[in-house]
């Protein structure tokens, strides 16, 4: 074994020269690894003479990366106590994913369109909408397809129809929600990039997406949390938008008897399940005749200056 | 008379009228048909003008082969008011035939060159009988909807002493001891008759350019739908003014002419036209971003290429299911020099496109009202002033605010039915290699 004989190749890089390399200064130095090698035996010595002082280089560099750490962590500090107390919370709950969902809305306006049936219009997203106007610089447009006829006056005129008060170019919103009244069954569309999907149906996915742009953690909230909100808004698309009349009193018991321990359906306040399940209620006609629990968890709805544009709607 | 075929002792002529035809019976009997009248109606030469005598009835079997299928004609008494020669260039059989039909692929088809040789047979057809409604449609809804918004029709030279546009793409024609030009557009008199306080004004009549481009879109000449008006705050009050008009105008051809769009898409099959109402307002960083998304690398200033149109025009398609949108907001670099850039971004301009199934229809802008805004301008892009200055001065006694755009009616027509050849909705066209008839 001991005695194998191999041809014998010129080393590849002349190694005078990698001393003359300039390295950029944001990498970790490390010993060069050919040098070692070629040095033989002699480096060994070198390496452990010179230790303490690369061990002494190398706790500097922590202290300095450390140090620097804090200084952000107070200017970060700083910075929360001029910001709002919402913003405040969520920024709190993850930071980070609430930077990405802010940069994904830099560039020219981001337009979502929504085809939805005039004969069922999808109550929750005005009120979605009226929340994303508080945090987003946001418009609405409504348009009428070709394909339909006899839209009713209110729905052509909701979402303030594209009339900006201060003649603004639409490049200078941030989101823009395009309505399109349009013959679609059973339930609405949502488009945001032709090239990238297929469009995304139901109202309560309109209402998840819409949801997840206004807080992009939503996803990492605490996952029992998130998860009961799932169930609801399955609920309100599945038992009663497109559920039978047993469905729809079956989710109405249980709507019931969580109502009546909770004010709302989640939490100690309104989420996505409340939006929804409250748009489903009105576009199926149950809103009149609900039990006493949902009666009174109603009402708190109604009182939201959320709700109001949609309230609106449904008296019309 | 369309055809007519004799079998035996009777004879089945098919009669046509415009877009409509009804099967017609000879037969012998006892009163009032020879076996002579059978034969002479069999041997009337096709596309002859006859007068026919005779008695409605119903048919057991409808009538696949006519538009009329429940009834047939039993003819009584034919007359031949004016013959038609033996032979004809064309059949008007082959003309009318679906251009995609796989089960027909074998069976004459007419090329266009023969069709536009032979127009006035050619036009007998009942698609291009529909053809030539819609154009009119086009025409009346257009008049009508503006004189509803309180325009007026104004007429403008076509013999002009100067190129209107830049210079490019003019005929000279003599005119007496001197050279003159034809319009290539009635901008400038559109802009002097609002420079002469008649606030909203529109013109129909034939365009000139002297391009020689040979493609499915070009003619030499055509008719241009324009229309200028005054505004009071913003020069999105004429983008609100034409989106608002061409609804109006799908919206008359959608309710009005569904014959005539039927019988077309019989010959010619397409996707019928979709629009929203009001109409799909875009801007061009928003058009770039979209290209951009689907692959195309375009820079923020750049114009549109005809291909990026077609891609545009499929990409808004996909989102927003519209074949009309506009497009407001293109870079002022891109644009002539008479457009009023945006007073908020310089880099971009008060000017828009519309598009129909991606292909442009109009282009406009609001204008520059400022004779000294107008000559900066001018010289920015290198602009002999000399040469522009009856345009300039016609601003110098005060003029509002005011913005338009030019149609190319052919276009319109040809795309809302989605036909494939301007020439198909120009009833006599005229383009490079084309005078006659």
């Amino acid at each position: 074994m001991s005695g194998i004989l191999m041809y014998k190749a010129e080393p590849y890089y002349k190694l005078d020269d990698l001393n003359n390399i300039e390295l950029p200064k944001c990498m970790y130095k490390m010993k060069n690894l050919h040098k070692e090698q070629s040095d033989g035996p002699k480096s060994a010595q070198r390496g452990s003479s010179s230790g303490s002082g690369a061990l002494e280089a190398l706790e500097q560099r922590q202290e300095n990366i450390l140090r620097d750490l804090d200084a952000l962590q107070t200017e970060v500090a700083a910075m929360m106590q001029h910001l709002p107390a919402s913003v405040k919370q969520q920024a709190s709950a993850t930071a980070a994913g609430a930077t990405c969902g802010q940069a994904q809305l830099e560039g020219p306006v981001r337009d979502i369109v929504i085809n939805a049936s005039p004969s069922s219009p999808p109550l929750s997203l005005f009120i979605m909408y009226e929340l994303l106007k508080q945090q987003f610089r946001c418009f609405g447009s409504v348009h009428v397809h070709s394909s339909v006829e006899n839209v009713p006056e209110g729905l052509c005129k909701c979402l303030g129809n594209g009339i900006r008060s201060d003649l603004r170019n639409r490049t200078d919103f941030q989101l823009a929600i395009t309505l399109i009244w349009k013959d679609v069954k059973p339930s609405p569309q949502m488009m945001m990039s032709a090239a990238y999907q297929t469009p995304i149906h139901g109202e309560s996915n309109v209402a998840r997406y819409l949801g997840r742009i206004l807080q992009p953690s939503y996803d990492s909230l605490d996952p029992v949390t998130a998860t009961e909100i799932d169930t609801w808004v399955d609920m309100a698309s599945t038992q009663v938008l497109l559920g039978n009349n047993k469905e729809r009193a079956a989710s109405l018991r249980s709507l019931n008897s969580r109502l009546g321990k909770h004010d709302w359906l989640v939490g100690s306040g309104l989420t996505l399940a409340d939006i929804v399940m409250w748009s489903a209620l009105h576009q199926t006609g149950q809103a009149a005749g609900v039990p006493a629990n949902v009666k009174r968890w109603m009402v708190a709805c109604n009182g939201q200056p959320a709700f109001q544009s949609a309230l609106k709607l449904t008296q019309s | 008379m369309h055809t007519s075929r004799a079998k035996g002792k009777q004879c089945f002529l098919v009669l046509r009228q415009q877009q409509f035809n009804v099967q017609a019976l000879v037969f012998v009997n006892d009163k009032t048909v020879s076996k002579q009248m059978v034969k002479f109606a069999a041997n009337i030469t096709k596309e002859s003008i006859i007068d026919v005598e005779g008695v409605v009835q119903k048919v057991a079997q409808p009538v696949e082969s006519c538009t009329q299928r429940d009834v047939e004609l039993h003819v009584e008494r034919v007359f031949v008011v004016s013959a038609s020669a033996p032979q004809l260039p064309l059949q008007l059989d082959d003309a009318a035939r679906p251009e995609h039909d796989e089960e027909d692929a074998s069976r004459p088809r007419v090329n266009q060159d023969t069709r536009l040789d032979n127009r006035i047979i050619d036009l007998r057809t009942t698609t291009n009988q529909a053809v030539y409604r819609v154009v009119a449609g086009v025409c009346d809804l257009f008049r009508a909807t503006l004189t509803g918004k309180g325009f007026v029709e104004i007429h403008t030279p076509k013999i002009i002493s100067a190129a209107s546009e830049g210079g490019a793409n003019v005929f000279t024609v003599s005119y007496f001891k001197n050279n003159a030009y034809l319009a290539q557009s009635p901008q400038l008199y559109k802009q002097m008759a609002i420079a002469a306080d008649f606030e909203k004004v529109f013109t129909v009549g034939a365009v000139f350019r002297a391009e020689d481009s040979n493609t499915h879109r070009h003619l030499t000449e055509f008719v241009g739908l324009d229309l200028e008006m005054a505004f009071n705050y913003h020069y999105h009050e004429v983008l609100d003014v034409i989106g608002d008009m061409f609804v109006c105008i799908f919206k008359g051809l959608r309710d009005r002419y569904k014959t005539e769009i039927n019988t077309i898409q019989k010959q010619f099959p397409s996707e019928p036209f979709r629009f929203l109402e009001p109409s799909l307002r875009l801007e061009f960083p928003e058009a770039v971003a979209m290209l951009r998304e689907a692959g195309v690398e375009i820079g923020d200033e750049d114009d549109l290429s005809t291909p990026d149109e077609k891609l545009l025009g499929k990409l808004v398609k996909a989102k927003y299911d519209t074949d009309f949108f506009i497009l407001d907001k293109f870079p002022l670099a891109v644009r002539p020099f008479y457009t009023m850039p945006d007073p908020n971004n310089p880099k971009y301009a008060n000017s828009y496109d519309m598009y129909m199934r991606g292909e442009e229809i109009l282009s406009g802008a609001q204008r520059i009202h400022d004779p000294e805004f107008l000559t900066e301008r001018a010289k920015a892009h290198e602009i002999d002033i000399e040469k522009i200055k009856s345009y300039i001065d016609s601003f110098r006694y005060g003029c509002p605010p005011h913005g338009g755009g030019g149609i190319g009616m052919e276009r319109v027509v040809m795309l809302y039915l989605g036909l494939n050849n301007i020439r198909k909705t120009s009833m006599f066209p005229r383009d490079p290699k084309r005078l006659t008839p």
